[in-house]
């Protein structure tokens, strides 16, 4: 990789990041967040930002059953522990009842909307992220994802911005690499897919001086191997 | 524009701070540079003493008989600024302030840091300090640290953070055998830091790798460039401690919580090249044997012993440190087989038991092994020379009395064509033995460019992190 800095091009400020700067946001919602990740080209899931029951099950029909329903707001952390996601719903019904439930667990916090998604069929979960370091500047995270993430603190780093090759050597490095192969008859995951993500994550850290933190967690391993960003976080810098 | 070649191939020093009061540190650190044997001049500068330590000394810098190269301070901290200036002044483009009281005590410290930078800058002067033990180039008897080195140079160059890793630490060098190049410790870095002697040292021939001692970076782009440019040159070897507080940093995400100091500067080594150390005394013996060995092409080990039970720990770590350690073929083992006691093993490791057969044992079965295409690292536990038949012939004394000469073969001679195995074949060998310099054969293979650890273990280690360089270097 290189680090000189002629390869840090002059970048216009993400419109997401601006318009979320100027409502005085801290972080982005899940919705802006995966909104800046595929700007930079990162697979996110097919979802879509709904206000009501209504648009909720016309948006599952377009997505496909099963789908997840989740809150959707900068504000808003700690989703699942607070009742705010509602997962595999199969039908128009339980679209409908999902939306209801969390919208009163919400209560009058505010909110974006509601995102519906579809439901990514996948067992193995990844992570990747990006942080700021002080001395090396933007760094890039890849990881053993889900609720095992800060159990088994299984990662790897590299400052920003890497090629692709760094990033596949990325995924040498976790002791629970073999999570990649073709475990219990699963394809092996799309390798070459993940590490375009890392290098566009760390793209992202080069040209966003205004991304603080980013988590993408999970980064699943779909049905067919191929990486898709199911869940997201991006912290703005004070 | 820094004079690093000039820090280290001085042909004169100014030394202050040195007296004839033996236990001062000052004085201490100019008797170890004359013990060394520097070849250029010293001019002791004292404001009273005619001579220190019977060398004549002058009363300022304004005295001096020429302008020397290089200017040595040990003294008080407040004195420092005004002479250091006096220095510039007087055209002096290189020093190193051994005296502490700067920035590591914060406040007035720091604030005089702050003056001796500008001091340094104003007059171009390359400085290394404060708060530091100097210098080593130790092929040129150049030593300015408060500790002797009084042993072969050799091709390890350590750059520290810490006084002590560069100074200290002679003491384990010598009686480990392994030879340095230089040595340098950098302290505050108010103008020098390890990234410029990283830079210096990728270019520096004399020395073959680098053992660094790192306990924080503060400009990490220039670190990055330095170290990537040492490291297309030469083994990297870091030691990093300050960063075991995993998660250190408070933050809203995951990866916040996850990137401690630890994290990211384990993936600053790795994407730059440089091979990290958990210990002083991997970093110092990994760095010994990448100055002298050449790289393995692959991960096949074989180890070659005397007894079992090395032989069992060296292919037990081999295979966690992730290296192989594969069954020999049916053919190379036929031609073991046909040399070794029947009480040996022949299909990897190689257990020679009690085989004391010096030419078999040093020339032809080393030579089978390395020729044969099977193996990429030779590992060995040993007895070398012929210590235990001289201890035996120590403790028969006069109940078996036997002419030395008779039985007690001369080593030296299979020894060193043992050396050129390396060389000849492209492989490395690492050797442990127990018996440090009591068996006299291993001083004349650390000589010679053979490391000895004095653990099996530490053998295979040494192994596995040249395999890892080796293996990076083969990705591209």
């Amino acid at each position: 990789m290189a680090t000189s800095s002629e390869d840090k091009k002059t970048v216009e400020m993400n419109p997401v990041i601006k318009e979320a700067l100027e409502r005085g946001q801290k972080t982005l919602s899940e919705y802006q967040s995966k909104l800046l990740l595929s700007n930079y080209g990162i697979p996110v899931v097919k979802e879509k930002l709904v206000n009501n029951a209504e648009e909720a099950i016309e948006a599952a029909k377009e997505l496909g059953y099963p789908v997840v329903l989740k809150a959707c707001g900068a504000e808003i952390s700690h989703k699942t522990e607070r009742g705010l996601v509602e997962v595999g719903l199969k039908t128009p019904e339980d679209v409908k009842e999902g939306f209801k439930k969390i919208s009163s667990n919400l209560g009058d916090e505010p909110r974006e909307g509601l995102l519906i998604e579809k439901m990514v069929p996948g067992e193995r979960e990844l992570v990747i992220g990006l942080v700021r370091d002080a001395q090396f500047g933007p760094c890039v995270m890849f990881g053993l994802g889900g609720i095992f993430t800060e159990i088994l603190r299984d990662t790897s780093f590299r400052v920003a911005p890497i090629t692709e090759e760094d990033a596949m050597q990325m995924m040498e490095e976790i002791r629970s690499k073999a999570i990649l192969g073709s475990v219990r008859g699963k394809p092996p995951a799309d390798k070459k897919a993940i590490a375009t993500a890392l290098v566009r994550l760390g793209q992202l850290g080069m040209e966003q001086d205004m991304v603080a933190e980013v988590d993408v967690n999970p980064f699943i391993i779909s049905a067919d191997g191929s990486p898709v960003a199911v869940d997201a976080l991006v912290v703005l810098k004070k | 524009m820094l004079e690093l070649h000039k820090v280290f191939n001085p042909r004169s020093i100014a030394f202050f701070g040195a007296s004839n009061n033996p236990t001062t540190m000052g004085t201490g650190e100019l008797a170890f540079l004359i013990m060394a044997g520097f070849k250029g001049k010293i001019y002791p500068v004292h404001p009273s003493e005619k001579k220190v330590l019977g060398i004549d000394a002058y009363k300022s810098v304004s005295e001096l008989p020429e302008v020397p190269d290089l200017a040595v301070m040990v003294l008080p901290t407040s004195i420092v600024p005004p002479i250091l200036d006096e220095c510039g002044r007087a055209g002096i483009s290189a020093a190193i302030v051994v005296s502490g009281g700067f920035k590591e005590i914060g406040g007035e410290g720091e604030k005089l840091e702050r003056e001796i930078e500008k001091i340094a800058r104003k007059h171009g002067i390359t400085l290394i300090g404060p708060n530091c033990m100097g210098v080593g180039h130790f092929e040129i008897g150049l030593n300015t640290t408060y500790s002797p080195y009084d042993q072969k140079p050799g091709g390890v160059t350590i750059i520290s953070q810490s006084g002590t890793y560069a100074s200290h630490v002679f003491g384990y060098t010598k009686q480990a055998g392994i030879g340095l190049s230089h040595s340098v410790s950098v302290g505050n870095s108010a103008v020098v830091d390890i990234s410029d002697c990283l830079e210096y040292f990728a270019d520096e021939p004399s020395t073959k790798a680098i053992a660094l001692y790192v306990e924080g970076i503060n400009d990490g782009e220039k670190f990055m460039r330095a170290a990537k440019k040492a490291t297309s040159k030469k083994a990297v070897v870091a030691y990093y401690v300050g960063g075991s507080k995993a998660g250190a940093r408070a933050g809203l995400s995951h990866t916040g919580a996850l990137a401690g100091d630890d994290a990211i500067y384990d993936g600053v080594f790795r994407e730059t090249g440089i091979i990290r150390a958990y210990d002083i005394e991997e970093l110092l013996t990994w760095s010994w044997a990448f100055s002298n060995q050449p790289l393995p092409a692959g991960p096949r080990v074989c180890i070659l012993s005397h007894s079992g039970g090395p032989a069992a720990s060296i292919a037990d770590r081999a295979e966690r440190d992730g290296l192989e350690v594969p069954i020999f073929s049916a053919e190379l083992q036929k031609k073991l087989r046909e040399l070794v006691p029947m009480t040996a093993a022949v299909s990897n490791p190689v257990d020679l038991t009690f085989y004391m057969d010096v030419a078999s044992v040093c020339e032809e079965i080393p030579r089978i092994l390395c020729s044969s295409g099977e193996i990429d690292a030779l590992v060995i536990y040993l007895i070398f020379g012929s210590f235990l038949l001289s201890k035996t012939k120590k403790a028969l004394g006069k109940r078996l009395d036997f002419p030395a000469d008779s039985v007690i073969p001369d080593i030296t001679g299979y020894l060193s064509k043992f050396v050129e195995i390396p060389h000849d074949f492209g492989i490395p060998v690492i050797a442990s033995s127990f018996w440090s310099k009591e068996d006299e054969g291993i001083e004349l293979l650390c000589e010679n460019g053979i490391p000895v650890f004095n653990a099996p273990e530490r053998a295979v280690d040494a192994v596995s992190a040249m395999w890892r360089v080796s293996a990076a270097a083969k990705e591209g």
